[in-house]
């Protein structure tokens, strides 16, 4: 074999250069053939096509065999080599295993095409890197864990909503809140997946302002086949702690600090859907109050006051 | 190779030398750091080579992993050099995508698995991590379990103490007094409540039940094992939950639907936690009533008028 030059091996580049397309699952037969074939043509010598096709076929063997005796696996598959063991292995824990199958588990049970390929494509690359005990260990453990109760019945609108999302459109969604129908028009976002079930997250261009709207309660959807660049004119929201909740409370990614004084903490807050804002703001009872905008502020006092008016006369 | 199979003994004819050498030396770099001695006498002992190599075929065949992408870094031992491959194209690649999935997979799970699920899961985030080229999404990723940044082997303690129900002393970091104190909690569960991980128990010096961030606890201080055991007091409410839409309801491990139909849940939680009830109660806001105990209603209630007077007053 010749060499490219005083300082490189030939046979080094080679075998590395066939060991990337393995990994990169691109080592069709084709490619390959053609690597050899053109380091046997740096020489002076010239073959007819049947000598030259023997010749990169004697070579071709000789690098698989030397992959194969240090103890790499590779078969042939549909014109293609697949790489079945690596170079090297990685250290697998029996965490590890077990995260890996919780992964694999979940993800598969969730309507996202989207997230199941590229779970398992990231579980097929770690398995290739494992040795041989944890590969079995995992192979194993896969199946161990259940979600099998997510999203069965609404797989078909979550994976609708997730097209949405991907095509940048306009959306208008008639859905019901508190009993009633409401009507919006979003650009979808993104889909948001809790125990119970799935919200298509997106951005309300009339109220200006980010939302989320659980995809059971979507009666309708109007596409608005206007393609739209994003939207990041988010409502910003100011509210103020009090009391302990002021020492101890710590900002959220989308938070920042406004002022603070020993007893008070004011807050500004981008970008948080309002339902799951006025949720937690709840939760902090009297030490809390929303100071800006002040649409927002009378919303939170109405439901204040519609939380008291269930009791009525009690 | 059919020979090879009989015999064991490779020849020229059989296999690249040169590709099997390059194999033997890129691993043994990956391996740890090497001299050239030591890299010359495993090839030169190899079962399948049996063939000297010189020092200088040793530097092209390094030159030539260089070429191919892999970082060969120089370490020095004393007056020996010694060379290690710290990166290599083959390595394991988390692409973005891949990292997001894993992120929004998590949030999908993470309120229906255990915490011995969230350790694994965070020491496997740990693991990974090193693989995720994005530097913002290898830290979001690193933070994401409730657990990150708590001492493993403490959560593994404590999670023992709430099996036995074991009283115990710990060092506390009270951010509302914003100082170190000593607290006695009669260990009864880990809970973990928006991302957060709590150690639940009686507090014996205050009479009550209440969650401690166990990120806050600096160390356990003592055992007390011939603590009696407590009877700890459950608090139980009823409440009616309006269906206002069709969002599934999300039901809490400690409560169960008594009742139901098309427009309202009857729901009785029971909890040793007052506190937590309350949070509870009040982030269901007007979707939710108060049946019973009357007291916890009429606290429910005053509560709420407290937070209309806070904003009615700056009208």
């Amino acid at each position: 074999m010749r060499k490219n030059n005083s300082k490189l091996n030939n046979g080094c580049l080679n075998i590395f250069k066939f060991l990337e397309y393995l990994y990169n699952n691109s080592a069709d037969y084709e490619t390959v053939y053609n690597l050899f074939k053109n380091d046997i043509l740096q020489g002076n010598e010239v073959y007819d096509d049947k000598k030259l096709n023997n010749l990169v076929q004697v070579v071709l063997n000789k690098y698989i065999n030397a992959l194969r005796i240090f103890g790499v696996k590779i078969k042939k598959e549909k014109h293609k080599f697949i790489l079945e063991s690596s170079l090297y292995s990685i250290p697998c824990s029996d965490n590890d295993i077990k995260a890996l199958s919780i992964l694999s588990e979940a993800s598969s049970k969730l309507p996202d095409s989207s997230i199941n390929k590229n779970i398992s494509d990231l579980l097929s690359n770690i398995m290739l890197r494992l040795d041989n005990q944890s590969r079995s260990a995992l192979n194993a453990a896969i199946g161990n864990y259940d979600f099998s109760f997510y999203f069965t019945n609404i797989k078909d609108q979550i994976e609708q909503c997730r097209k949405y999302c991907n095509d940048s459109v306009i959306l208008e969604i008639a859905y019901i809140n508190k009993r009633k129908e409401e009507k919006c028009k979003c650009q979808p976002k993104d889909i948001r997946y809790t125990t119970k079930t799935a919200f298509l997250c997106g951005y309300d261009i009339i109220k200006k302002e980010n939302i989320e709207i659980a995809i059971p309660n979507i009666i309708s959807i109007g596409v608005n086949p206007r393609r739209t660049t994003p939207y990041d004119n988010v409502t910003t929201i100011v509210f103020k702690l009090k009391g302990r909740l002021a020492k101890t409370y710590q900002l959220k990614t989308n938070e920042k600090l406004d002022s603070k004084t020993e007893d008070t903490m004011v807050i500004i807050n981008t970008g948080e859907p309002r339902d799951k804002l006025f949720a937690r703001l709840m939760r902090y009872a009297d030490l809390c109050e929303i100071i800006s905008p002040k649409y927002i502020r009378d919303d939170m006092e109405d439901m204040i006051n519609e939380a008291l008016n269930n009791y009525g006369n009690d | 190779m059919k020979k090879f199979m009989e015999t064991n003994i490779v020849t020229h004819n059989l296999m690249s030398f040169s590709g099997f050498k390059s194999l033997l030396i890129f691993s043994m770099l990956v391996e740890g750091p090497k001299t050239y001695e030591e890299i010359k006498e495993r090839i030169e002992n190899n079962e399948y080579m049996k063939e000297t190599i010189s020092i200088d075929s040793i530097r092209i065949y390094m030159n030539s992993l260089k070429k191919i992408g892999c970082e060969i870094q120089r370490t020095h031992q004393g007056r020996t050099v010694k060379y290690y491959i710290s990166s290599h194209p083959y390595e394991l690649k988390i692409t973005d995508k891949q990292a997001k999935s894993i992120i929004k997979v998590f949030k999908a799970i993470s309120k229906s698995i255990e915490l011995s699920d969230f350790m694994a899961l965070h020491d496997f985030f740990c693991n990974i991590s090193k693989y995720i080229q994005n530097e913002d999404l290898k830290a979001e990723i690193i933070k994401l379990s409730p657990v990150s940044n708590i001492n493993m082997e403490m959560i593994k303690e404590l999670m023992q103490y709430t099996r036995n129900k074991t009283e115990i002393t710990v060092l506390y970091n009270a951010k509302n007094s914003g100082k170190k104190k000593e607290i006695t909690i009669n260990a009864d569960k880990m809970n973990i409540r928006n991302g957060k991980l709590y150690l639940c128990g009686f507090n014996s010096e205050y009479n009550n039940y209440g969650e401690f961030l166990v990120k806050y606890i600096i160390k356990i201080i003592r055992i007390n094992i011939n603590t009696p055991e407590l009877k700890i007091p459950e608090f139980k409410v009823i409440y009616k939950y309006y269906r206002t839409d069709n969002t599934p309801f999300e039901l809490l491990n400690s409560e169960k639907i008594v009742e139901q139909n098309d427009s309202f849940l009857i729901v009785e939680i029971k909890s040793y936690d007052k506190f937590a009830v309350t949070q509870r109660i009040l982030s269901l806001s007007n979707k939710c009533k108060v049946i019973s105990p009357n007291d916890f209603k009429d606290e429910i209630i005053a509560c709420l008028k407290r937070m209309k007077e806070g904003y009615i007053e700056k009208k």
